[in-house]
């Protein structure tokens, strides 16, 4: 493991146990935030990216477990941790921030309470140097009025100045990784713009590695550095972004770029990839998406792929490859044509 | 905040106005002349007239009532026509041992209730949430009469720990407020659970934990305050009925408290007395209710603003 990545999770499978069987929501995912990059997990709803980044914290709530694997941070496994070890790494040096901004923040406290905690749980400072801090992040953050907002309380900020109010409170430790889960999706988009523009700002500015996780392709596209595709629980494709972008190799990850409708196509009716997600109960035999794949042949149904390497550093988890990237663009040009 | 609770206290009197003349009608449609009633079999006639002149029983309905109210406003609430004393002075000699023992299952309640809500919502479906939420499903269901008798056997009777009934020393009033409290700490249990429950859901806690909170600073600081506003609602309701005093208990622990004396009001047809601790207990349901009002704007900032 090299001192250059923050965040190194190896063969990470976390597990529900649930009357009906055990459901592997992470199914051996491993993972790399190299420092001071931003990178991204992209999926479906239920594919397991938000479950990944709870197990990183390790806030997975019962009936959840993660079985199997290692968290690497800074070198060291989260996993053999101790619970009050990991409270101090929490918010300190690994910290998080939410998709829904409006319910994300208690509305009982003011939010230069909220943020100000944050800070005092990791940090003894007496009480003006909290303050202090808190004002500096509101300002780092772009909220207006830094001062004054302290006394605010949640319900009179908008969702994005509550957003920047979550993103100040994550920041304001200094950790070195910051996970964002959809932070943008409640958002619209002038707002989302701004909020991304923020992180990548702070990122800049202070070093800190993101992984992001988004459904968002358009999100990928202006942020990360490093892009893992996931499905059912699994990382079907892995790649540096501009490489996934041009070369994209997964039926799957093709089929998810196919999806972004486009302003200067007209067509009939938007694409989607037919059929739905598994239920992760009852998985098939072979690849998970295979009942959803067009390309998907006998070996397919019997037997799970390996993620294989077909150009540096990009991986995927499929048998054919070029066949289904040609055959991918050749539709994406029929869909243009219609 | 000021505007609003003067506001608030403003609304209270149209209630407490209508609830005194549902009382005094209600009251007044009971058929027959009180002091026929409370007079001996062949009691003379001129005798009952002079009685009923003397407390201006004599009058129409409406002349009477206008006079009740009349005094009412000046704090005089009539004398009673069994006890031939001031019905404020019955009440204030009265009060003092209702208060004592509401006070002490009101305390009983809490110290419980709380506790064992948050308890049961740490530990949901583990042994201890059985335990505790039979104990308050016992408690919540036991009849008061019941339980108070069995108490006063086993802990009275039996062991001798305290006195029986009564209310002279301060350990009387420990059974009686064990009795009481036990059914409302099950109350203040089950509902605090439930809230808690519902509120460790909310995702401003997966926040809290995410900051790197303990589970002490997680469940106390950020999903008790949140949690408590039903309980308070259910604290101001369970104070203010202790405080118009717990019928059946004070009866079986033999207690001289409101309770009492408005049983004692309905056996002897005694209406001063009787309206007088009704509308008493009345100002204390109505005060409860403005307390939890005004506590509830000092809990959760978004009511304080409406």
């Amino acid at each position: 493991m090299s001192k250059a990545n923050t965040l190194e999770i190896q063969h990470l499978r976390t597990v529900f146990h649930t009357r009906h069987g055990d459901l592997a929501a992470v199914n051996d995912v491993s993972l790399t935030v190299p420092k001071g990059k931003i990178v991204g997990i992209v999926g479906e709803s239920g594919c397991g990216k938000s479950m990944t980044a709870m197990s990183v914290m390790q806030l997975i709530r019962k009936p959840g477990e993660i079985v199997s694997g290692k968290i690497l941070f800074n070198g060291e496994d989260l996993l053999t941790k101790t619970p009050r070890e990991m409270q101090a790494i929490r918010g300190d040096r690994i910290s998080m921030i939410f998709q829904e901004p409006m319910t994300s923040l208690n509305p009982v406290y003011t939010v230069g309470h909220q943020v100000e905690e944050a800070l005092r749980i990791h940090e003894h400072l007496p009480k003006e140097e909290l303050q202090r801090r808190a004002i500096e992040i509101f300002e780092a953050v772009g909220i207006p009025e830094a001062k004054e907002r302290l006394a605010s309380y949640p319900h009179q900020l908008s969702g994005g100045l509550r957003q920047r109010v979550m993103i100040g409170m994550a920041m304001i430790c200094k950790p070195d990784l910051l996970i964002a889960d959809e932070p943008t999706t409640a958002l619209d988009v002038t707002i989302e713009a701004q909020i991304l523009a923020l992180m990548k700002k702070l990122r800049d500015e202070n070093g800190t590695s993101i992984l992001l996780i988004t459904h968002n392709m358009g999100v990928v596209a202006k942020m990360c550095d490093f892009v893992y595709v996931m499905y059912a629980g699994r990382v079907m494709e892995q790649a540096e972004v501009f490489e996934l972008f041009r070369n994209v190799q997964h039926p799957y990850t093709a089929g998810l770029l196919q999806s972004i409708p486009r302003i200067d196509h007209v067509v009939d009716r938007l694409y989607a990839i037919p059929g739905v997600v598994p239920n992760l109960l009852h998985l098939p035999d072979g690849c998970s998406f295979c009942t959803r794949c067009r390309y998907a042949d006998d070996r397919c149904f019997s037997t799970m792929p390996e993620l294989k390497e077909i150009a540096p550093e990009h991986l995927i988890r499929c048998f054919s490859t070029n066949s289904a990237l040609a055959q991918a663009a050749e539709q994406s040009e029929e869909v243009q044509h219609a | 905040m000021t505007k609003k609770i003067v506001n608030r206290v403003l609304v209270s009197i149209p209630v407490l106005i209508g609830v005194i003349l549902i009382i005094y009608v209600m009251l007044n449609v009971i058929p027959g002349n009180p002091i026929e009633v409370m007079m001996a079999e062949h009691a003379r006639q001129d005798v009952i007239d002079r009685i009923s002149a003397y407390y201006g029983l004599d009058k129409p309905v409406w002349e009477q009532f206008l006079i009740y109210l009349n005094n009412l406003l000046h704090g005089d609430l009539g004398v009673s026509y069994k006890l031939n004393r001031s019905v404020n002075s019955l009440i204030a000699d009265a009060f003092p041992y209702t208060l004592k023992l509401a006070i002490a299952a009101a305390l009983v309640s809490w110290i419980i209730g709380i506790p064992a809500g948050i308890l049961s919502a740490i530990r949901e479906n583990t042994i201890v949430d059985r335990l505790f939420m039979g104990f308050s499903l016992l408690g919540v269901s036991m009849p008061v009469f019941w339980a108070a008798l069995i108490f006063q056997y086993i802990f009275a009777y039996r062991l001798g720990w305290v006195p029986v009934s009564g209310a002279e020393t301060w350990q009387s009033y420990i059974l009686p407020a064990i009795v009481l409290g036990w059914s409302s700490a099950g109350t203040i249990a089950r509902l605090t659970r439930s809230n808690l429950l519902e509120v460790l859901e909310e995702d401003y806690i997966r926040t809290a934990w995410a900051k790197g909170l303990s589970q002490a600073g997680v469940i106390l600081h950020h999903a008790f305050k949140n949690a408590l506003l039903p309980v308070i609602t259910m604290m101001a309701i369970q104070v203010a009925s202790l405080l118009s005093g717990a019928v059946i208990t004070e009866t079986v622990f033999a207690i001289p408290g409101i309770g009492r004396l408005a049983v004692d009001a309905i056996t002897n047809r005694d209406m001063p007395l009787l309206q007088g601790t009704v509308i008493f207990t009345t100002i204390l349901i109505i005060a409860g209710n403005l307390i939890a009002d005004i506590l509830y704007s000092v809990i959760d900032p978004r009511i304080r603003e409406k």
